[in-house]
């Protein structure tokens, strides 16, 4: 007989009588999601990795003060945001930058664009990087909102819970946080026009 | 509607979030206006890109990482539950017994002033000129008056009296250094201090007072023989709940245990680089997450400073003291003369000697000593203060185009050596960094050190990597891809980190697990 699907207020009860199965079910459940919270926030797969772990042992160790007022999910994706956010703090400390997507398209180099693409998914990641920098250049408080609203495809009520704001603060961040996208992937946009103009063999640097 | 609102309110217009009246201004200032049609594309654009943008799925390997934790982190939570309940029982115990006593204590200082008359002395004691000063806290003329009362002391001079009397008999140093393990030692049946006093000077934390408590709480209304083999028996009997700071120690040994099998051969040998030192499986590297890790903020490629972690005591660190990156970038050109730097810390005083072996085709040109057949040419030897960048000049003149090597080795003065490999391209002629290049791999097994040279010459970049990752092999997918991608391919594979400077790529190994001081038992 299959299972049946156990909500995750049933599982939090349990882990917090101390089921450690239980919470690795919630943690089976949900980290696909929080990975992708903490990619988009973090713009790489490491950071996104550690954030994702530091914010279910975070919430394994806290769990006794979860009340339950908001859902299980809109709790772990605050503490998941909270984490995201300490470790961009902590990152823009480093001297040395990583090796990001970034850096990829620091020196985008326009000759690539006429060598025939080796496949559609290199277009698409490229796509997808672009996208990256574009969030990069944003506050963390506009990067934030446009990853839970546009990206997670949250409601405003969810948003509100999980950054614990009232909906129309979160409705006019977003506004100015999608017109601070639109300015930031114009200005891309610009980088990557600009060389193609240049002479062929003068400095593309 | 000017175009300066048109263009603030578009995001709503966007998600059709604008009331009828305003939406049918802004439509009809679009019709006309070119540059807010741009901007309204460009919004369409972007927000279209971010809402389609695929975020890649995460390893397998995560979730068992995170589960694992999950069920280790649970496994070690019931000792500290069991703590806390103790402490409470302590609490409730010590507050039942205070409860049980005091209608003793007031019997007992009921008797004692009907037998010294204390009112009397209540009313000379103030007219003195300075009473407080002269006379000791207690009534002390009323105590030689109650000799029935003396040999029965209250509950509370019986938790204190004999404490105060060991202690006193104790010499000064030993009280001071008096850990509570140590009293849990005391305990011990070979101790030859008295029963009475034994108990009550060795209570360590809440579960020995609440022990002590219950028997303590009958002696108070049962003849005095009949409670000393009660206590004796008291530290005979098994601890079942650890004191608070040995707790933390042994939790602490049982983590590093399997991951101590290196640093117990200490004082370690410091290998080469972080790399060297065998990897264990679950655990390869520390996370940065990890908390082991995150009380090591990272000074430099390999550096982890020594110090004290909690109660336990610092003996060895496996770690690479330099910190080797290169500075200033730019592919060489044949024939032409590139000064590069080399970056240099050192977390502890050194004095270095900074060797380079170039390969066939490159001069150095500012190394000249000869130090012997495998040993190189010597580029630089001085003091190194610690934790302070010198930067070390490199003369590269190169003769052929192709990727060329250099091994640069750090020696210091008691002899020990460090390698890392410079990969480096040299071109006919300046042109662009280009790691996004896409190259399709025919082959699936790789050394590192040659999938660098492959990358290094197609990318016109540097890599510096420490030896002993040089040597790892890396498995690449037959397919193409980007040099980037290949680079966090190797990122992946060798569990480290491209720190980036300009055009040049240092590898960085993340602290491991394992450079965690290893705890003196």
């Amino acid at each position: 007989m299959r299972e049946e699907r156990q909500s995750d207020e049933n599982l939090v009860l349990k882990a917090k009588r101390g089921d450690a199965d239980a919470f690795n079910l919630l943690v089976e459940r949900h980290y696909k999601r929080i990975y992708s919270l903490a990619f988009q926030m973090l713009g790489n797969a490491e950071d996104a990795a550690d954030a994702t772990q530091e914010t279910f042992f975070k919430a394994f160790e806290q769990l006794r003060h979860f009340r339950g007022d908001a859902s299980f999910s809109t709790w772990l994706h605050r503490i998941a945001i909270n984490t995201c956010k300490d470790m961009m703090r902590r990152n823009r400390s480093v001297q040395f930058s990583q090796l990001t997507p970034e850096d990829e398209h620091a020196e985008f180099d326009p000759a690539t664009l006429t060598e025939p693409n080796p496949d559609e998914i290199l277009a698409e990641r490229e796509r997808a990087e672009l996208v990256w920098l574009a969030l990069g250049k944003l506050p963390d408080e506009a990067r934030q909102i446009l990853v839970l609203c546009d990206m997670q495809g949250f409601s405003y009520a969810e948003v509100s819970a999980i950054l614990n704001l009232p909906e129309g603060t979160v409705k006019s961040r977003l506004h100015r946080a999608r017109n601070a996208f639109k300015e930031a992937w114009k200005s891309l946009m610009r980088e990557q026009i600009a060389p193609l103009k240049r002479p062929k063999g003068g400095d593309v640097k | 509607m000017t175009c300066k609102e048109v263009i603030e309110r578009l995001p709503e217009y966007w998600s059709d979030e604008l009331d009828e009246t305003t939406k049918n201004e802004l439509t009809a200032h679009l019709k006309d206006c070119l540059t807010c049609q741009r901007e309204w594309a460009l919004l369409q654009t972007a927000m279209t890109a971010l809402r389609s943008a695929k975020t890649p799925e995460p390893t397998p390997e995560l979730l068992v990482r995170i589960q694992a934790e999950v069920k280790a982190r649970q496994q070690r939570k019931p000792v500290f539950v069991w703590r806390w309940q103790w402490a409470t029982a302590a609490a409730v115990a010590t507050f039942v017994l205070l409860c049980l006593s005091l209608p003793i204590f007031q019997r007992a200082r009921e008797k004692a002033r009907m037998l010294t008359s204390p009112t009397v002395a209540e009313r000379t004691i103030p007219a003195l000129p300075a009473p407080a000063l002269e006379l000791p806290p207690t009534v002390a003329p009323s105590k030689p008056q109650i000799p029935s009362i003396a040999t029965l002391p209250t509950p509370k001079e019986r938790l204190e009296k004999p404490r105060r009397k060991v202690l006193a008999e104790r010499p000064r140093s030993e009280r001071i250094s008096e850990a509570p393990e140590a009293s849990l030692k005391a305990m011990g049946p070979s101790e030859p201090s008295s029963s009475k006093d034994l108990p009550l000077l060795s209570i360590p934390s809440g579960e020995y007072r609440e022990e002590a408590g219950e028997n303590i709480a009958p002696e108070i209304s049962v003849p005095m023989e009949k409670t000393v083999p009660q206590i004796a028996q008291l530290p005979s009997e098994p601890r079942k709940v650890p004191f608070i700071a040995e707790l933390e120690l042994s939790e602490r040994v049982r983590v590093q245990k399997p991951e101590l099998k290196v640093g117990e051969v200490s004082p370690a040998p410091i290998p080469e680089s972080p790399a060297e030192v065998p990897r264990f499986a679950g655990a390869p590297m520390a996370r940065r997450s990890e908390r082991i890790e995150s009380q090591y903020p990272a000074m430099g490629q390999h550096a982890v400073p020594p110090m004290q972690m909690g109660g336990g005591q610092a003996q060895a660190l496996i770690t690479v003291p330099f910190s080797l990156r290169w500075k200033n970038y730019e592919p060489v050109v044949v024939g032409k003369v590139r000064l590069w730097e080399l970056s240099l810390v050192s977390e502890s005083p050194q004095v270095v000697t900074v060797m380079v072996q170039p390969s066939e085709r490159v001069e150095v040109l500012n190394a000249q000593t000869l130090l012997g057949e495998g040993k190189g040419l010597v580029l630089w030897r001085d003091k190194l203060p610690a934790l302070r960048e010198f930067a070390v000049p490199l003369l590269l003149r190169a003769t052929e185009p192709g990727a060329r090597r250099l091994k640069v080795t750090i020696e210091t003065a008691d002899g020990r050596t460090f390698s890392w490999w410079c990969v480096f391209a040299v071109v006919e002629r300046e042109g662009t960094v280009r790691i996004r290049k896409p190259i399709s791999f025919q082959v699936e097994q790789w050394t590192a050190l040659d999938l660098l040279s492959n990358l290094a010459w197609e990318s016109k970049s540097a890599f510096l990597v420490p030896e002993t990752v040089a040597n790892r092999i890396i498995s690449i997918p037959k397919r193409t891809m980007s040099i980037y991608e290949a680079l966090t391919l190797l990122e992946r594979q060798l569990g480290g980190k491209w720190l980036r400077l300009g055009n040049t790529f240092s590898w960085s190994t993340p602290i491991p697990a394992f450079a965690v001081p290893v705890i003196k038992q």
